[in-house]
């Protein structure tokens, strides 16, 4: 059996919430706004539409918090409802271009060079993805849709999904080879 | 496959780790609509009040108007098929005295 645990503060804050407590909710979104934010920012490259987002998001959680049944899993559906309303301002602009791709072979890029990367590289890295691309990275691989779900989500096909995931990796890869490259290039020239 | 697997998550755990701090305005907006919202519901809980009680006003308003008719109905019949009106006369006063509390025995023929 998996224990799950949830901060006792945190728990109390949940049940205050669910009463309308104005102070539990300041509380509660202080110590989930930053995260939440960086969550927003992944899927728009200005601040505004982002913090647009999660202000939308944060009204969506204090007016459900009733829905919420199993408070340990408090933090994944808060994340969900911020992804979701992520989602329905990028449909509502109409601005994600999707492209049908054949799968193919990635070239194998080593994690750990990932790690040699600071915050606003990988903020970098996701921005210049093409708009379908990122949704669908951000998405499957950080937020953990299933490929099925992110079809529901977007009106597209299962594939296009996939090929989709396929393309903004092997761009990442690329980008992030570059900058490290340009980075060992640095070193190098230093010593 | 493995590959992308590591490399998925090494990026999420990169990628969940990023804050940043809102503007102090993101509260603001998320306080006044949730106050806002607060302000309509409060609205309609009065508005629905207001429907109700009007409508139980004006079914008790009927009500005693319906029990009025019935009554002078009633009355008329009576004295209609006696025809006394002197008794109707006793009778009235009766009802309408100030003593009526007291004297629980209407008045005889």
């Amino acid at each position: 059996m998996q224990i799950k645990y949830i901060k006792v503060e945190t728990a109390r804050l949940i049940e205050r919430c669910r009463l309308q407590d104005r102070q539990a909710q300041k509380m509660l979104y202080e110590n989930y706004a930053p995260q939440m934010l960086g969550l927003c920012r992944r899927y728009f490259t200005n601040i505004q539409e982002a913090e647009d987002a999660l202000m939308r998001g944060f009204v969506k959680v204090f007016r459900q918090i009733d829905k919420l049944q199993d408070d340990t899993k408090f933090e994944y559906w808060m994340r969900r409802i911020m992804a979701n309303e992520c989602l329905m301002i990028l449909r509502k602009k109409k601005k994600m271009v999707t492209t049908e791709l054949s799968e193919n072979s990635v070239a194998p890029m080593p994690p750990t060079v990932l790690d040699t990367l600071s915050t606003d590289d990988i903020l970098s890295l996701i921005d210049n993805l093409p708009e379908g691309y990122r949704t669908i990275f951000n998405m499957y691989v950080i937020e953990g849709f299933k490929h099925k779900e992110i079809a529901e989500h977007l009106k597209i096909s299962v594939n296009t999904s996939k090929s989709q995931l396929i393309m903004a990796r092997r761009k990442l890869q690329q980008a992030i080879s570059i900058l490290n490259n340009a980075t060992n290039f640095k070193k190098a020239n230093n010593t | 496959m493995k590959t992308n697997n590591k490399f998925d998550s090494a990026f999420r755990k990169r990628a969940r780790d990023i804050k940043i701090d809102p503007s102090d305005n993101v509260w603001n907006s998320i306080e006044h609509e949730l106050t806002a919202r607060k302000r309509s519901l409060n609205m309609y809980i009065l508005s629905v009040a207001a429907g109700l009680i009007l409508l139980i006003g004006f079914y008790g308003l009927m009500t005693l108007q319906q029990s009025k008719t019935d009554i002078s109905e009633y009355h008329v019949h009576i004295f209609d098929n006696e025809a006394d009106k002197s008794y109707e006369h006793a009778l009235l006063k009766w009802v309408t005295s100030s003593h009526k509390i007291n004297s629980s025995i209407p008045p005889e023929i």
